[in-house]
């Protein structure tokens, strides 16, 4: 009979436990280097890079048959301004390069796991 | 007394076809105009923009596809297309997806971005991309006049590794295995 109610109090406590929470993986952009350079995230998360810069930015990512970019106005030639943090939810598991049109030295991988 | 008048004009001829030359090599070579000519061509990518709501799916003809998956490195007559749209809204402020990727609505432009032997002598070096040029056209084929050595090369000029693409190279890099 314990043992039976440890069973039943052991999945409520299951059940009521919270979802993973959905996280913020933030990418810095200062002195020409992404910071870090690579990070790994959970499909769900949000990929926040933030331009620590005085520079404009371009970024981008892609992995396989997949890409995105932070152009968020109808401006095509830049996506962050200096100071401006942009997020965007990665659901697509896989290996992203991340890069800056506007520098093609600038490199960062990240890794979205399912 | 006609030998002389006709030097001269042989002579007129020849600087004037010259000038001619000179100003034809001063344009830029015509990129392939794809529109309706999709068989040709597969889709590769589609590359979304989602705080905007916008698209992109890049295409490539299928010869060089096919060249590209064994070598991962793009042949000369690679034409990349890509097909731009706006997004199709979700009816809730944000943008309709379908297998996580935005959902094209109506479509905005055609690009062209194409590599063939000789080509891209008619730029500055500070902006030529080794061999490509550039073409835009409408959804319904109609070309449109752009300033590609502003409006493109600059950004494409820093991937000289890949060559002078964001995405392509790498993506049959990674099919080849490269």
């Amino acid at each position: 009979m314990r043992m039976l109610a440890a069973a039943l109090l052991s999945s409520l406590l299951l059940a009521l436990a919270p979802a993973a929470q959905a996280a913020d993986v933030v990418l810095n952009v200062e002195d020409g280097k992404f910071r870090p350079e690579a990070a790994k995230m959970r499909v769900g998360d949000r990929l926040v890079v933030a331009n620590r810069s005085e520079n404009r930015l371009s970024i981008w990512g892609h992995a396989g048959d997949w890409a995105f970019d932070y152009r968020a106005t109808q401006e095509n030639g830049w996506t962050h301004e200096p100071g401006q943090s942009l997020g965007i939810v990665l659901n697509i598991p896989g290996k992203y390069r991340i890069g800056n049109s506007l520098d093609g030295k600038m490199r960062a991988t990240v890794i979205v796991e399912q | 007394m006609l030998r002389p008048l006709f030097s001269s004009l042989l002579a007129i001829a020849l600087a004037l076809s010259s000038a001619a030359a000179l100003a034809a090599d001063a344009t830029a070579p015509e990129v392939v105009n794809p529109v309706g000519q999709w068989d040709g061509y597969e889709m590769i990518i589609q590359a979304d923009v989602p705080l905007r709501g916008t698209l992109r799916q890049v295409f490539i003809d299928r010869a060089s596809a096919a060249e590209a998956r064994r070598s991962g490195e793009l042949p000369y007559g690679t034409k990349i297309v890509m097909r731009d749209y706006i997004g199709v809204s979700d009816g809730k402020g944000g943008w309709k997806t379908e297998n996580n990727r935005l959902v094209p609505g109506q479509p905005t432009v055609v690009l062209v971005q194409q590599k063939e032997r000789g080509w891209g002598t008619t730029h500055p070096p500070e902006v030529r991309i080794g061999e490509w040029e550039f073409g835009l056209y409408t959804p319904a084929g109609q070309p449109i006049k752009a300033d590609f050595e502003k409006a493109c090369m600059p950004c494409h000029k820093q991937v000289e590794a890949t060559d002078y693409n964001f995405l392509v190279t790498n993506y049959f890099g990674d099919i080849a295995g490269k």
